[in-house]
């Protein structure tokens, strides 16, 4: 709040050039690498701690916009561990979405560009001979091996290998990823048939039909259905059977029930819970309500104006909050059980500007229990248990961390 | 309502019912209902009274404009409001709320019921008549994105309905606008700002300031926090409840966040499909929540504890579609409690305890 008397926001015809120069020249650069031809090698990684399926580290994604560069993603670290449920939160614009659209390399280019930091995810892939062909492994089956990729070195042109097939996507709105023009059936089974040598269409459209059951939908109603003739709660439910089909290890739930009414979110979680076992694969599920992630994850990680803030298991998080947002969000959301005739605590103000922010902490404008040494640098990660980190100077003096 | 069951020539109870009497039956009772209803006095009290609303929307015409087929988005819906109380209205999405909001202030023109205002039955004011009443009934609605006009400043925005309505002289309007935008919390040079340089909470207050220029006497908030963060919900929940306060104004608040229509609301309206299917205090509502929607509804929503594993009561199938309702209890298709006769018999209304309503056969 405190920068909204001044002029900024208000950009001279000299600035904007310099920014529109400074800006195609970075762009160039990012495009160029995205489309480079390279070795596997040049985008093969390994894992920090093999029980992770997806490391991200200091990860930066920004928008070279005309007003200047929103660093939308400015450093994130978290990762995902083998078989849980990782929830983000925070306040809309923090970049919980331009976080997983990195993973999944769907950030729209030339403006939006992953520009550092790395996105390590393990695969486990077809072996493939000469032809590209898998090779059966002689038990009926085809020879598999894990790969770890740093899905952010690798060019758009091996994308293929992991989007959709590795890692799945479902969105908070069904119908911008369901074609209207084909039936479910067909959808679904163009899944398989990408995914999986040597399916046939018999195969295919007995696969749909499986992951149809699996969600909870008879396939008979459905499977020669177009989008349009589902209701909001079905539709994202052919959403989940779509990422399935491709059997992923990562399935990133971007506001999945958002859209929905409570009791069609309650079976849709449920449903989300059932799979995850079923897969036996990873949930990163991003939403703003905090009950959500209290019911569904078994981690947290808390996002503020691009950074993470606060990240620990779910009842670190809950129980034993740290960070002053953490606290206030929590204080702030009314509960069914809470007392009506009190003030709902709320925190002042609002977020910083995207392309304008502090040196200091971004929180300090609307922090309660600034001291003195909030005005200095950003405050660092700091280890407050084995599994919970916090970046706040008020917890500078416990044992510090990298 | 056992007892129309129906019955063969010999007087033995047959298997099944006869939807039709059945429905016949339903609809003449409660003609009689509405006549009764609508002729008795108004309460001198109460801002607003709304008497057994209804509202269709025509979906198929013959070629002669004769409707055929038509959607009931609200059906029946009865409830009073006195000054400095708010009704909080949830349901799922599509189940009417907005509607009848809209109804309400007459944004939509009923097609039945009774609508009385300030001690006037406005259900039939034509538009100039309903002029008049305009400025003492206001709505916020829930996109603070879409509902400024961008070209205007927001000192322009709010000074607009304060002259039109000349609720001050010429010369004090700036004034008055600018004691306004203190209390919503907005900051005096915001008045030579565009809607665009601003928060989506921000937005919200310029719009509650807006519909609050010209003192109303009732404010129909349809969700005015749900595209908003957490952390700004609780200001502007907190700054509606300061305004109620010191204006004494009446809020219908719709909502489809249950804990955020617990702490605002006085009364609650639990609507399905188009039916107000139970109404009481805030109290008898959270304390006994007797329709087994409600109680579904209450379970469904997230408990933000994760030590606690709640035990929900889960609801099969999806919402049916207003405009093919289900016979019977519209809520049967999903109800876990269901039985034979609720598939057939639409459940009466019925005052429970002194102005608890429910309407469920087994209740
Ligand atoms: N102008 C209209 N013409 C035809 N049908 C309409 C119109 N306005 C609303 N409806 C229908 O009436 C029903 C109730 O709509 P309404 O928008 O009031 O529900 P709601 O409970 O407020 O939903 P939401 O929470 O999604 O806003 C819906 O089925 C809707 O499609
Ligand atoms: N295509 C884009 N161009 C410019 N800025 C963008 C674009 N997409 C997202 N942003 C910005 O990135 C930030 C993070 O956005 P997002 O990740 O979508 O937020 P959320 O946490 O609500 O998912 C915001 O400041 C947003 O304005
Ligand atoms: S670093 Fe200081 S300003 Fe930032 S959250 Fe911690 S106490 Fe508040
Ligand atoms: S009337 Fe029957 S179907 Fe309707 S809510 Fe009651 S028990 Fe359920
Ligand atoms: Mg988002
Ligand atoms: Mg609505």
């Amino acid at each position: 709040m405190a920068k909204e008397n001044s002029n900024k926001g208000y950009l001279s015809g000299k600035e904007i050039r310099a920014i529109a120069k400074s800006n195609a020249k970075e762009m160039k650069r990012l495009e160029a690498y995205k489309n480079r031809r390279c070795p596997e090698s040049e985008f093969l990684s390994q894992m920090a701690d093999d029980d992770n399926i997806l490391e991200i580290q200091d990860l930066h994604t920004f928008f070279f916009t005309e007003q200047g560069v929103v660093k939308a993603v400015n450093g994130v670290s978290y990762d995902v561990p083998k078989n849980s449920v990782v929830g983000v939160v925070g306040e809309s614009g923090c970049g919980k979405s331009v976080t997983s659209m990195s993973v999944m390399r769907l950030i729209q280019g030339p403006t939006g560009q992953i520009v550092d930091g790395s996105i390590r995810f393990k695969s486990n892939e077809y072996v493939l001979d000469g032809k590209g062909q898998p090779i059966p492994d002689g038990d009926g089956g085809y020879r598999m091996e894990e790969k770890v990729y740093d899905i952010a070195k690798m060019p758009m042109r091996e994308i293929h290998r992991i989007r959709g097939k590795q890692v799945a996507m479902i969105f908070q709105e069904p119908m911008t990823s369901l074609n209207p023009v084909f039936t479910i059936g067909q959808q679904l089974d163009e899944v398989t048939l990408l995914h999986m040598p040597g399916a046939t269409k018999q195969i295919a459209k007995e696969k749909s039909e499986d992951m149809l059951r699996l969600v909870g939908i008879i396939p008979e109603n459905v499977y020669n259905a177009f989008p349009h003739e589902l209701s909001g709660g079905m539709r994202q439910r052919v959403m989940i059977a779509m990422a399935l089909a491709a059997e992923p290890r990562l399935i990133i739930a971007d506001e999945p029930t958002t859209a929905l009414d409570v009791t069609i979110q309650a079976q849709i979680l449920d449903l989300l819970q059932d799979i995850k076992n079923k897969i036996d694969g990873s949930i990163l599920l991003i939403t703003h309500d905090l009950g959500v992630i209290a019911e569904m994850a078994d981690y947290v990680v808390v996002m503020y104006a691009g950074k993470v803030i606060e990240k620990g298991t779910v009842l670190e998080i809950f129980q034993d909050p740290r960070h002053p947002y953490t606290i206030g969000l929590q204080k702030s959301k009314p509960t069914m059980t809470l007392d009506d005739d009190t003030e709902l605590y709320n925190i002042p103000g609002n977020v910083p500007n995207p392309i304008d922010m502090p040196s200091h902490c971004y929180f300090k404008e609307r922090c309660s229990m600034c001291t003195k040494k909030c005005s200095g640098e950003y405050p660092g990660m700091v280890q407050v248990s084995p599994t919970h980190f916090v970046a706040c100077h008020l917890y500078d003096e416990e044992t510090a961390h990298g | 309502m056992a007892d129309v069951k129906k019955v063969n020539d010999q007087g033995a109870p047959v298997v099944g019912y006869d939807d039709a009497a059945i429905e016949a039956e339903f609809r003449a009772k409660r003609q009689a209902q509405i006549a009764q209803d609508c002729s008795l006095p108004f309460d001198p009290e109460a801002v607003l009274e709304v008497r057994h609303l209804r509202k269709c929307f025509p979906m198929e015409k013959t070629l002669t404009g004769k409707v055929t087929k038509e959607l009931v988005a609200v059906d029946d819906i009865s409830f009073k409001l006195y000054p400095g109380e708010t009704l909080g209205i949830v349901g799922e999405s599509g189940c009417g709320k907005t509607t009848a909001g809209r109804a309400i202030l007459k944004l939509h023109q009923p097609s039945g019921g009774q609508i009385i205002f300030d001690g006037q039955d406005i259900t039939h004011f034509n538009s100039k008549q309903m002029r008049q009443i305009r400025k003492k009934m206001q709505i916020i609605f829930q996109d603070p994105y879409s509902s400024l006009p961008p070209r205007d400043t927001v000192g322009g925005i709010l000074s607009e309905p304060v002259e039109v309505h000349k609720i001050v002289p010429k010369d004090q309007v700036k004034n008055y606008v600018l004691e306004l935008m203190d209390k919503c919390g907005l900051r005096d040079y915001y008045f030579e700002r565009y809607p665009h340089e601003f928060s989506g909470g921000q937005r919200q207050r310029i719009c509650i300031a807006r519909a609050l220029s010209v003192s109303p006497k009732l404010v129909i908030c349809d969700e005015p926090v749900s595209a908003l963060d957490v952390s700004i919900q609780a200001q502007i929940i907190n700054l509606l409840k300061k305004l109620q306060r010191e204006m004494d104004l009446a809020y219908v608040f719709i909502s489809h966040d249950l804990s955020v229509v617990k702490f605002i609301s006085d009364k609650i309206g639990v609507m399905y499909l188009g039916s107000m299917v139970e109404f009481g205090t805030k109290e008898d509502i959270f304390r006994e929540p007797l329709h087994p929607y409600t109680k579904a509804l209450f379970s469904a929503v997230p408990n933000p504890d994760p030590t606690v594993k709640m035990d929900r009561i889960k609801l099969e199938g999806d919402i049916p579609s207003p405009a093919d309702p289900p016979k019977g209890c519209r809520f049967h298709t999903r109800c876990p409690y269901a039985q034979e006769v609720c598939k057939h018999v639409p459940p009466e209304n019925r005052e429970v305890t002194a102005g608890h309503f429910v309407a469920c056969h087994l209740v």
